[in-house]
């Protein structure tokens, strides 16, 4: 479960999230998604505890991430970007994990399984290629049986049947309670597997619901369609708001 | 700190495995045994080795310690999203990179002495490998401060390609111009204090100090013996060093602790 309660985050003069009150409830898929800039990445980071917000709270599985780091335990990550060094392997970072986490038992073995990964986790990451790299993120994130699992568009790389195994796994994940928290740019991979979705726009958090509901009041048959008519209305109505202003 | 060991030992097995290294080792095996080659008097060879510590190891320890830091953003970032300190991340990537140039310069220094050199050049050889050991660990977290406080891989590049220059090269200029200028007041105290101010000045110091070579120790070495005897002047140079090595890399871990990825 994350809740996020009015959150602010500035850069300098830069106000990016404004005000952002949100529910990701557990048992779900939720994704964040918004046009580049909106920033889905700063409130993602906000809740990996990599930026530091002005205002507002956050709990995760009930610890508020900025009096205790306990939550990190009960979290995954999967970033879009590889996060081996170049020359360690899957396995080297794997080992790593596991000794500073004090794990006994991971998801280790049924995971290279899962992800078609036996013939690469020896190898130097600067060997592998890129989908592989991707793999191996979609390995760290999930080897610990996370109770939150924050991924940053995690299929962006990978080929069209790693991407199915991918999405069954997460609908897996969801159905066992896992809360799981993605950001895309692809309407179709949302529409496919979210059940909820969080839609930001300049910061704030535009529509939150399920994107059923959005194409319905729409009248859309796909959810690109109707986030193209939601985009459209606000600028139009940020065109009607400047024109008052003037006048 | 059981934490900051666990993640030394990965990114140093990282580290171990770079090329660089192998090149930076094989430099200094190289220049040693040249130097050899040319010259039997085992005083010339050492002036000669602390010209080029002085100058070549504190730009490949800002260099590749900046470089490190920088390419492995990635990682540093996913790391912190893992329960564990971020002071540990820092302190364990800083050490790495500490780590492996300095087994480089133990290797590319000591075999060559083990192979070529005289008893009687033990422990001038033992001096100038642990004062190598310090000027990497003192530039190699001038480099991690450079990484901490800038988000930009070029503008932290930038700041310590200057930061060597400054050191390396227009610090004793600057001396050599305030003594010129001020040549008739008493300048002995404030330019001494002014070479403590300089790593590379207190590093060659204590070199020279110990080859006791007054004409090649400058005006600031020539103070330093004259103000302390030479053991003296040593310790004093050594003490200095480490609060070089230390304000950079407190700072370093102080700004890495509070900053935003």
């Amino acid at each position: 479960m994350i809740a996020i309660s009015h959150l602010n985050k500035s850069f300098g003069k830069n106000h990016i999230l404004k005000d952002i009150s949100a529910q990701i409830s557990p048992g779900a898929i939720t994704a964040i998604a918004g046009p580049n800039g909106s920033g889905k990445t700063t409130l993602m980071k906000c809740l990996l505890g990599l930026l530091r917000y002005d205002s507002g709270e956050v709990f995760i599985s009930g610890h508020n991430i900025s009096l205790s780091s306990a939550y990190k335990k009960e979290t995954g990550y999967v970033p879009q970007q590889s996060a081996l060094p170049a020359n360690l392997s899957i396995e080297d970072m794997v080992s790593m994990l596991m000794e500073l986490r004090d794990a006994t038992y991971s998801r280790y073995d049924d995971l290279v399984a899962l992800l078609h990964l036996e013939g690469q986790i020896q190898k130097k990451s600067s060997s592998l290629s890129g989908g592989t790299r991707q793999k191996a993120g979609l390995l760290l994130g999930m080897l610990f049986h996370p109770s939150v699992l924050i991924l940053d568009e995690p299929l962006s790389y990978l080929d069209p049947a790693t991407s199915v195994v991918v999405k069954e796994e997460l609908l897996r994940m969801k159905e066992n309670g896992c809360t799981v928290l993605l950001s895309s740019h692809n309407m179709h991979e949302i529409e496919e597997i979210a059940g909820q979705l969080i839609y930001i726009l300049e910061g704030r958090i535009h529509f939150s619901g399920s994107p059923v509901q959005l194409m319905e009041h729409h009248g859309t048959a796909t959810l690109e369609s109707a986030l193209s008519h939601v985009l459209k209305n606000h600028y139009e109505s940020n065109r009607q708001n400047l024109k008052i202003y003037r006048a | 700190m059981n934490q900051t060991v666990k993640i030394l030992k990965y990114t140093a097995r990282d580290l171990f495995r770079s090329r660089i290294l192998i090149l930076y080792t094989l430099f200094f095996m190289l220049l040693w045994a040249g130097l050899f080659y040319f010259t039997n008097d085992a005083t010339k060879v050492s002036i000669s080795l602390i010209h080029v510590v002085t100058a070549v190891i504190p730009l490949v320890s800002l260099i590749f310690g900046t470089l490190v830091y920088y390419n492995s953003s990635d990682f540093i970032l996913f790391m912190i999203t893992q329960p564990v300190e971020r002071r540990s991340v820092y302190i364990a990537m800083n050490t790495a990179v500490s780590l492996i140039l300095s087994v480089s310069l133990l290797i590319g220094l000591g075999l060559p002495s083990l192979i070529l050199g005289t008893v009687s050049m033990i422990p001038l050889t033992l001096l100038i490998i642990f004062t190598s050991v310090l000027v990497t660990a003192v530039f190699s977290n001038i480099a991690f401060f450079a990484g901490a406080v800038s988000q930009d891989k070029v503008r932290a590049l930038t700041f310590v390609i200057f930061i060597w220059l400054f050191f390396a090269v227009m610090y004793d200029g600057i001396i050599l111009f305030i003594t010129v200028y001020f040549y008739e007041y008493p300048i002995e105290i404030p330019v001494l204090i002014f070479s403590a101010l300089n790593p590379l000045d207190l590093a060659r110091v204590i070199l020279l100090l110990h080859i006791d070579h007054s004409a090649l120790m400058g005006y600031t070495g020539a103070l330093y013996k004259s103000v302390f005897s030479g053991a003296l002047g040593m310790g004093a140079a050594f003490l200095l060093l480490l609060v070089w090595f230390t304000v950079p890399f407190l700072g370093g871990m102080r700004v890495f602790n509070r900053r935003d990825f």
